[in-house]
Protein backbone atom coordinates (compact mmCIF):
# COMPACT_ATOMS: atom_id res chain seq x y z
CA UNK A 1 0.00 0.00 0.00
CA UNK A 2 0.84 3.67 -0.76
CA UNK A 3 2.88 5.06 2.27
CA UNK A 4 0.55 8.42 2.68
CA UNK A 5 2.53 11.18 4.56
CA UNK A 6 1.16 13.32 7.35
CA UNK A 7 1.32 16.54 5.13
CA UNK A 8 -1.78 18.61 4.58
CA UNK A 9 -2.48 17.51 1.55
CA UNK A 10 -2.75 14.11 2.56
CA UNK A 11 -5.04 14.95 4.82
CA UNK A 12 -8.99 14.80 3.81
CA UNK A 13 -9.78 17.98 5.55
CA UNK A 14 -7.49 19.79 3.33
CA UNK A 15 -10.55 18.03 0.47
CA UNK A 16 -13.65 18.89 1.52
CA UNK A 17 -15.85 20.70 -0.85
CA UNK A 18 -16.79 24.33 -0.79
CA UNK A 19 -19.98 25.44 -0.69
CA UNK A 20 -20.36 25.79 -4.43
CA UNK A 21 -19.50 22.41 -4.94
CA UNK A 22 -21.96 21.42 -2.32
CA UNK A 23 -25.17 23.34 -4.12
CA UNK A 24 -23.73 21.86 -7.45
CA UNK A 25 -23.88 18.45 -6.21
CA UNK A 26 -27.48 19.23 -4.77
CA UNK A 27 -28.91 20.75 -7.83
CA UNK A 28 -26.68 18.02 -10.48
CA UNK A 29 -26.91 14.88 -8.04
CA UNK A 30 -23.16 13.97 -8.94
CA UNK A 31 -19.58 15.57 -8.18
CA UNK A 32 -16.18 14.57 -10.05
CA UNK A 33 -12.76 13.80 -8.27
CA UNK A 34 -10.41 13.86 -10.45
CA UNK A 35 -7.46 12.27 -7.93
CA UNK A 36 -4.01 12.19 -8.24
CA UNK A 37 -3.75 8.57 -7.89
CA UNK A 38 -0.73 7.06 -9.86
CA UNK A 39 -0.77 6.07 -13.46
CA UNK A 40 1.10 2.86 -12.68
CA UNK A 41 -1.47 2.22 -9.69
CA UNK A 42 -4.55 2.45 -12.16
CA UNK A 43 -2.96 0.42 -14.46
CA UNK A 44 -2.22 -2.71 -11.77
CA UNK A 45 -5.62 -2.43 -10.49
CA UNK A 46 -6.78 -2.70 -14.46
CA UNK A 47 -4.48 -5.48 -14.96
CA UNK A 48 -5.51 -7.83 -11.65
CA UNK A 49 -9.56 -7.17 -12.43
CA UNK A 50 -8.43 -8.07 -15.90
CA UNK A 51 -6.95 -11.35 -14.52
CA UNK A 52 -10.20 -12.10 -12.25
CA UNK A 53 -11.49 -16.01 -13.42
CA UNK A 54 -15.21 -14.53 -12.55
CA UNK A 55 -16.61 -11.26 -11.25
CA UNK A 56 -16.38 -11.75 -7.23
CA UNK A 57 -19.43 -9.39 -6.59
CA UNK A 58 -19.04 -7.78 -3.09
CA UNK A 59 -15.68 -9.86 -2.87
CA UNK A 60 -13.77 -7.29 -5.54
CA UNK A 61 -12.79 -5.89 -2.27
CA UNK A 62 -10.53 -8.64 -1.39
CA UNK A 63 -9.67 -9.88 -4.57
CA UNK A 64 -8.22 -6.56 -5.34
CA UNK A 65 -6.96 -4.64 -2.06
CA UNK A 66 -5.47 -2.01 -3.87
CA UNK A 67 -9.08 -0.35 -4.45
CA UNK A 68 -8.24 0.53 -0.55
CA UNK A 69 -6.36 3.11 -1.92
CA UNK A 70 -8.66 4.54 -3.93
CA UNK A 71 -11.54 5.21 -1.63
CA UNK A 72 -8.66 6.10 1.45
CA UNK A 73 -7.08 8.77 -0.95
CA UNK A 74 -7.62 11.93 0.74
CA UNK A 75 -9.90 14.09 -2.35
CA UNK A 76 -12.17 11.20 -2.32
CA UNK A 77 -12.47 10.98 1.69
CA UNK A 78 -12.89 14.53 1.46
CA UNK A 79 -15.75 14.34 -0.69
CA UNK A 80 -16.97 11.68 0.95
CA UNK A 81 -17.31 13.40 4.37
CA UNK A 82 -18.54 16.48 2.92
CA UNK A 83 -21.84 14.68 1.51
CA UNK A 84 -22.25 12.04 4.14
CA UNK A 85 -20.42 13.39 7.34
CA UNK A 86 -17.42 12.65 9.42
CA UNK A 87 -18.69 9.18 10.25
CA UNK A 88 -19.57 8.06 7.04
CA UNK A 89 -19.28 4.25 5.99
CA UNK A 90 -18.55 1.75 3.31
CA UNK A 91 -21.49 -0.28 2.38
CA UNK A 92 -20.72 -3.99 1.94
CA UNK A 93 -22.45 -3.66 -1.12
CA UNK A 94 -20.40 -3.04 -4.45
CA UNK A 95 -19.64 -4.36 -7.62
CA UNK A 96 -17.09 -4.31 -10.58
CA UNK A 97 -18.84 -2.97 -13.82
CA UNK A 98 -17.64 -4.76 -16.45
CA UNK A 99 -18.07 -3.35 -19.98
CA UNK A 100 -16.79 -5.52 -22.91
CA UNK A 101 -16.21 -4.46 -26.45
CA UNK A 102 -19.34 -4.89 -28.75
CA UNK A 103 -21.93 -4.16 -25.84
CA UNK A 104 -24.85 -3.07 -26.04
CA UNK A 105 -26.14 0.46 -23.48
CA UNK A 106 -28.06 -0.54 -21.02
CA UNK A 107 -31.43 1.16 -20.21
CA UNK A 108 -31.46 4.40 -17.74
CA UNK A 109 -32.49 3.36 -14.11
CA UNK A 110 -32.31 3.78 -10.43
CA UNK A 111 -30.66 1.41 -8.59
CA UNK A 112 -32.72 -0.30 -5.24
CA UNK A 113 -36.25 0.05 -4.97
CA UNK A 114 -38.62 3.29 -4.60
CA UNK A 115 -38.27 4.59 -1.40
CA UNK A 116 -36.89 8.05 -2.30
CA UNK A 117 -36.18 10.62 -0.21
CA UNK A 118 -34.54 14.18 -0.19
CA UNK A 119 -31.16 13.57 1.38
CA UNK A 120 -27.91 12.63 0.76
CA UNK A 121 -28.02 9.37 2.84
CA UNK A 122 -26.31 6.97 0.24
CA UNK A 123 -23.80 7.26 -2.63
CA UNK A 124 -22.63 5.72 -5.55
CA UNK A 125 -18.67 6.56 -5.80
CA UNK A 126 -17.75 4.99 -9.04
CA UNK A 127 -14.00 4.52 -10.04
CA UNK A 128 -12.42 4.08 -13.36
CA UNK A 129 -9.32 2.73 -13.63
CA UNK A 130 -8.89 3.66 -17.49
CA UNK A 131 -9.75 6.80 -19.05
CA UNK A 132 -12.88 6.83 -20.19
CA UNK A 133 -13.56 8.50 -23.56
CA UNK A 134 -17.02 8.27 -24.94
CA UNK A 135 -16.22 5.55 -27.71
CA UNK A 136 -15.05 3.54 -24.22
CA UNK A 137 -18.58 2.74 -22.83
CA UNK A 138 -19.33 5.83 -20.19
CA UNK A 139 -21.30 6.04 -17.85
CA UNK A 140 -24.28 8.18 -18.22
CA UNK A 141 -26.40 10.08 -15.88
CA UNK A 142 -29.53 12.81 -16.13
CA UNK A 143 -28.14 15.71 -14.27
CA UNK A 144 -31.50 16.73 -11.47
CA UNK A 145 -33.26 13.35 -12.09
CA UNK A 146 -32.34 12.19 -8.04
CA UNK A 147 -35.04 13.93 -6.74
CA UNK A 148 -37.37 11.92 -9.14
CA UNK A 149 -39.25 8.48 -8.28
CA UNK A 150 -39.83 6.89 -10.88
CA UNK A 151 -39.66 2.92 -11.31
CA UNK A 152 -37.03 2.14 -13.32
CA UNK A 153 -39.71 0.03 -15.51
CA UNK A 154 -41.32 3.85 -16.37
CA UNK A 155 -37.57 4.59 -17.94
CA UNK A 156 -38.12 2.20 -20.31
CA UNK A 157 -39.18 3.90 -23.34
CA UNK A 158 -36.42 6.65 -23.35
CA UNK A 159 -33.65 6.58 -25.12
CA UNK A 160 -31.30 9.97 -25.64
CA UNK A 161 -31.95 12.56 -23.18
CA UNK A 162 -31.63 16.47 -24.34
CA UNK A 163 -29.82 16.98 -21.13
CA UNK A 164 -27.98 13.45 -21.29
CA UNK A 165 -24.06 13.70 -19.79
CA UNK A 166 -21.31 11.25 -20.47
CA UNK A 167 -19.15 10.61 -17.40
CA UNK A 168 -15.93 10.68 -19.30
CA UNK A 169 -13.04 10.69 -17.47
CA UNK A 170 -9.11 10.66 -17.03
CA UNK A 171 -8.33 7.20 -15.28
CA UNK A 172 -8.37 7.60 -11.36
CA UNK A 173 -11.65 9.39 -11.17
CA UNK A 174 -13.90 8.30 -8.97
CA UNK A 175 -17.56 10.03 -9.96
CA UNK A 176 -19.56 10.53 -6.39
CA UNK A 177 -23.87 10.14 -7.46
CA UNK A 178 -26.33 10.35 -5.40
CA UNK A 179 -28.02 6.87 -5.36
CA UNK A 180 -30.74 7.89 -6.95
CA UNK A 181 -29.84 10.09 -9.78
CA UNK A 182 -30.77 8.39 -13.29
CA UNK A 183 -27.65 5.92 -14.56
CA UNK A 184 -26.96 3.71 -17.34
CA UNK A 185 -23.70 2.18 -19.25
CA UNK A 186 -23.21 3.26 -22.59
CA UNK A 187 -22.36 0.67 -25.56
CA UNK A 188 -18.83 0.21 -25.46
CA UNK A 189 -17.46 0.91 -29.00
CA UNK A 190 -13.35 0.90 -28.08
CA UNK A 191 -10.72 -1.35 -28.05
CA UNK A 192 -10.61 -2.50 -24.43
CA UNK A 193 -12.93 -3.66 -21.87
CA UNK A 194 -13.97 -0.88 -19.59
CA UNK A 195 -14.17 -1.03 -15.93
CA UNK A 196 -16.40 0.49 -13.22
CA UNK A 197 -16.23 0.12 -9.68
CA UNK A 198 -18.97 1.09 -7.87
CA UNK A 199 -18.59 1.32 -3.98
CA UNK A 200 -21.53 2.41 -1.63
CA UNK A 201 -20.82 4.91 0.67
CA UNK A 202 -23.42 5.50 3.71
CA UNK A 203 -24.49 8.36 6.52
CA UNK A 204 -24.70 6.78 9.78
CA UNK A 205 -25.27 10.04 11.48
CA UNK A 206 -27.67 13.13 11.39
CA UNK A 207 -26.02 16.21 10.22
CA UNK A 208 -25.92 18.92 12.71
CA UNK A 209 -23.39 20.89 11.21
CA UNK A 210 -21.97 21.83 8.16
CA UNK A 211 -19.40 18.92 7.51
CA UNK A 212 -17.56 20.64 3.98
CA UNK A 213 -15.86 23.48 3.95
CA UNK A 214 -18.90 26.03 4.53
CA UNK A 215 -18.38 29.69 4.90
CA UNK A 216 -21.99 31.68 6.10
CA UNK A 217 -21.60 34.34 3.99
CA UNK A 218 -20.77 33.16 0.58
CA UNK A 219 -22.97 29.63 1.27
CA UNK A 220 -26.43 32.11 1.20
CA UNK A 221 -25.69 33.03 -2.39
CA UNK A 222 -24.45 29.81 -3.39
CA UNK A 223 -27.99 28.56 -2.09
CA UNK A 224 -29.53 31.36 -4.06
CA UNK A 225 -29.21 28.63 -7.18
CA UNK A 226 -31.29 26.25 -5.21
CA UNK A 227 -34.17 28.64 -6.19
CA UNK A 228 -32.90 29.14 -9.23
CA UNK A 229 -30.81 27.12 -11.59
CA UNK A 230 -32.02 24.87 -13.97
CA UNK A 231 -30.21 22.02 -14.77
CA UNK A 232 -32.63 20.37 -17.81
CA UNK A 233 -35.65 20.39 -19.32
CA UNK A 234 -38.83 20.23 -17.42
CA UNK A 235 -42.10 21.62 -16.93
CA UNK A 236 -42.28 24.92 -14.95
CA UNK A 237 -44.14 22.94 -12.21
CA UNK A 238 -41.59 20.32 -11.99
CA UNK A 239 -39.21 22.97 -11.53
CA UNK A 240 -40.66 24.98 -9.06
CA UNK A 241 -41.35 21.12 -7.06
CA UNK A 242 -37.42 20.53 -7.73
CA UNK A 243 -36.70 24.04 -5.78
CA UNK A 244 -38.38 22.91 -2.89
CA UNK A 245 -37.29 19.45 -2.68
CA UNK A 246 -33.33 21.18 -3.31
CA UNK A 247 -33.75 23.39 -0.21
CA UNK A 248 -34.87 20.57 1.74
CA UNK A 249 -31.61 18.29 0.93
CA UNK A 250 -30.08 21.85 2.24
CA UNK A 251 -31.37 22.69 5.05
CA UNK A 252 -30.87 19.08 5.96
CA UNK A 253 -27.13 19.04 5.57
CA UNK A 254 -26.82 22.04 7.36
CA UNK A 255 -28.55 20.22 10.20
CA UNK A 256 -31.23 22.72 10.05
CA UNK A 257 -34.07 19.45 9.02
CA UNK A 258 -36.80 18.98 12.06
CA UNK B 1 -43.80 4.23 -51.69
CA UNK B 2 -39.95 4.05 -52.03
CA UNK B 3 -38.20 5.86 -54.59
CA UNK B 4 -36.91 2.69 -56.68
CA UNK B 5 -40.07 1.16 -56.37
CA UNK B 6 -42.23 4.41 -58.00
CA UNK B 7 -39.34 4.52 -60.67
CA UNK B 8 -40.05 0.75 -61.48
CA UNK B 9 -43.80 1.66 -61.60
CA UNK B 10 -43.39 4.52 -63.62
CA UNK B 11 -41.14 2.91 -65.73
CA UNK B 12 -44.18 -0.01 -66.52
CA UNK B 13 -46.58 2.75 -67.10
CA UNK B 14 -44.20 4.14 -70.49
CA UNK B 15 -44.33 0.70 -71.45
CA UNK B 16 -47.50 -0.22 -71.21
CA UNK B 17 -48.45 2.88 -72.92
CA UNK B 18 -46.25 1.73 -75.93
CA UNK B 19 -48.29 -1.73 -76.07
CA UNK B 20 -51.73 -0.06 -75.90
CA UNK B 21 -50.44 1.93 -78.95
CA UNK B 22 -49.33 -1.21 -80.39
CA UNK B 23 -51.95 -3.30 -79.76
CA UNK B 24 -52.44 -3.80 -75.82
CA UNK B 25 -51.06 -5.00 -73.06
CA UNK B 26 -51.41 -8.67 -71.57
CA UNK B 27 -51.92 -10.83 -68.69
CA UNK B 28 -48.16 -11.24 -68.73
CA UNK B 29 -47.59 -7.56 -67.99
CA UNK B 30 -50.41 -7.21 -65.00
CA UNK B 31 -48.35 -9.88 -63.57
CA UNK B 32 -45.40 -7.77 -63.79
CA UNK B 33 -47.14 -4.78 -62.33
CA UNK B 34 -47.85 -7.44 -58.91
CA UNK B 35 -44.45 -8.27 -58.70
CA UNK B 36 -43.71 -4.92 -58.53
CA UNK B 37 -45.85 -4.07 -55.78
CA UNK B 38 -44.98 -7.03 -53.58
CA UNK B 39 -41.42 -6.50 -53.35
CA UNK B 40 -42.16 -3.54 -51.14
CA UNK B 41 -43.19 -3.34 -47.74
CA UNK B 42 -45.21 -0.84 -46.05
CA UNK B 43 -43.60 -1.12 -42.04
CA UNK B 44 -44.09 1.47 -39.40
CA UNK B 45 -41.03 3.25 -37.83
CA UNK B 46 -41.93 4.90 -34.40
CA UNK B 47 -40.51 7.80 -32.39
CA UNK B 48 -41.03 8.57 -28.89
CA UNK B 49 -40.95 11.81 -27.84
CA UNK B 50 -40.76 13.32 -24.54
CA UNK B 51 -42.06 16.91 -24.31
CA UNK B 52 -41.67 19.18 -21.30
CA UNK B 53 -45.68 19.56 -21.33
CA UNK B 54 -48.43 17.77 -23.10
CA UNK B 55 -48.57 20.69 -25.36
CA UNK B 56 -47.00 19.21 -28.79
CA UNK B 57 -45.49 22.61 -29.06
CA UNK B 58 -43.36 22.44 -25.76
CA UNK B 59 -39.84 21.70 -25.80
CA UNK B 60 -38.24 18.33 -26.50
CA UNK B 61 -36.97 16.29 -23.58
CA UNK B 62 -35.83 13.11 -24.62
CA UNK B 63 -36.41 11.19 -27.94
CA UNK B 64 -36.36 7.54 -29.10
CA UNK B 65 -36.26 6.34 -32.32
CA UNK B 66 -37.44 2.67 -33.33
CA UNK B 67 -36.81 1.44 -37.07
CA UNK B 68 -38.77 -1.30 -38.34
CA UNK B 69 -35.42 -3.25 -39.64
CA UNK B 70 -34.49 -6.32 -38.45
CA UNK B 71 -31.55 -6.05 -36.00
CA UNK B 72 -31.77 -2.63 -35.35
CA UNK B 73 -30.77 -1.07 -32.42
CA UNK B 74 -32.01 2.08 -30.11
CA UNK B 75 -29.47 2.70 -27.51
CA UNK B 76 -28.04 5.30 -25.17
CA UNK B 77 -25.62 7.53 -27.65
CA UNK B 78 -23.09 9.47 -25.88
CA UNK B 79 -21.85 11.33 -28.66
CA UNK B 80 -25.53 12.31 -29.83
CA UNK B 81 -25.49 15.72 -31.15
CA UNK B 82 -28.37 15.71 -33.80
CA UNK B 83 -31.33 16.48 -32.40
CA UNK B 84 -34.05 17.54 -35.68
CA UNK B 85 -37.19 18.53 -33.73
CA UNK B 86 -37.49 21.09 -30.98
CA UNK B 87 -41.20 20.18 -30.50
CA UNK B 88 -43.70 17.24 -31.39
CA UNK B 89 -45.41 19.93 -33.40
CA UNK B 90 -41.66 19.55 -35.27
CA UNK B 91 -41.99 16.16 -36.26
CA UNK B 92 -45.65 16.62 -37.20
CA UNK B 93 -43.97 18.98 -39.82
CA UNK B 94 -41.11 16.99 -40.96
CA UNK B 95 -44.26 13.93 -41.32
CA UNK B 96 -44.48 12.11 -38.62
CA UNK B 97 -48.17 11.12 -37.11
CA UNK B 98 -48.99 11.43 -33.90
CA UNK B 99 -50.35 7.68 -32.49
CA UNK B 100 -50.69 8.36 -28.57
CA UNK B 101 -50.88 11.57 -26.66
CA UNK B 102 -50.03 11.66 -23.35
CA UNK B 103 -52.65 11.71 -20.73
CA UNK B 104 -53.34 14.97 -19.08
CA UNK B 105 -54.89 13.32 -16.15
CA UNK B 106 -51.72 11.54 -14.59
CA UNK B 107 -51.45 11.30 -10.96
CA UNK B 108 -50.23 13.94 -9.47
CA UNK B 109 -48.46 15.26 -6.77
CA UNK B 110 -47.97 18.93 -5.09
CA UNK B 111 -44.31 18.07 -3.58
CA UNK B 112 -43.02 14.72 -5.19
CA UNK B 113 -41.69 14.73 -8.87
CA UNK B 114 -41.12 11.55 -10.88
CA UNK B 115 -40.99 10.72 -14.31
CA UNK B 116 -39.09 13.29 -16.94
CA UNK B 117 -41.68 14.63 -19.67
CA UNK B 118 -44.83 13.77 -21.07
CA UNK B 119 -44.87 10.73 -23.60
CA UNK B 120 -45.61 11.18 -27.53
CA UNK B 121 -45.66 7.95 -30.06
CA UNK B 122 -45.19 8.86 -33.59
CA UNK B 123 -44.85 6.84 -36.66
CA UNK B 124 -44.07 6.86 -40.56
CA UNK B 125 -45.66 4.70 -42.51
CA UNK B 126 -42.84 3.62 -45.06
CA UNK B 127 -41.72 1.39 -47.29
CA UNK B 128 -38.90 -1.32 -47.31
CA UNK B 129 -37.76 -2.87 -50.76
CA UNK B 130 -36.05 -5.64 -48.79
Amino acid sequence: MTEVKNEPENNPSSHLLTDQEVVTFITHGYHIVETDIPEALNQAIYDEISQLKSNPGDGILDAVPKLYQIYDHPSVKGALISLLGESYQMSGHRHCHINPVGSRSQSWHQDGVNQRHHQIRTVLAMYYPQDVSSDLGPTMVVPGTHFRNAPTDQMATYTNFRDQVALTVKAGTVAINHYDIWHAASRNKGDRTRYMLKFLFNRTSEPTKPSWNHDPKTAEIEAGRLGSERVGICSQSDHYKERGLRRQMWQHLLGRSS
Amino acid sequence: MSQPTKNQIYQWITEVWQKIANGGISEADLDQLTTIIKQQQVRQRLLYIHAATPNIRSQVVATGYHEPVKGSVTEIDPDIDDWPYRSVHDAILDGWQVIQFPDQRTNFDDCEIDVLGYEFILQKLEAYDD
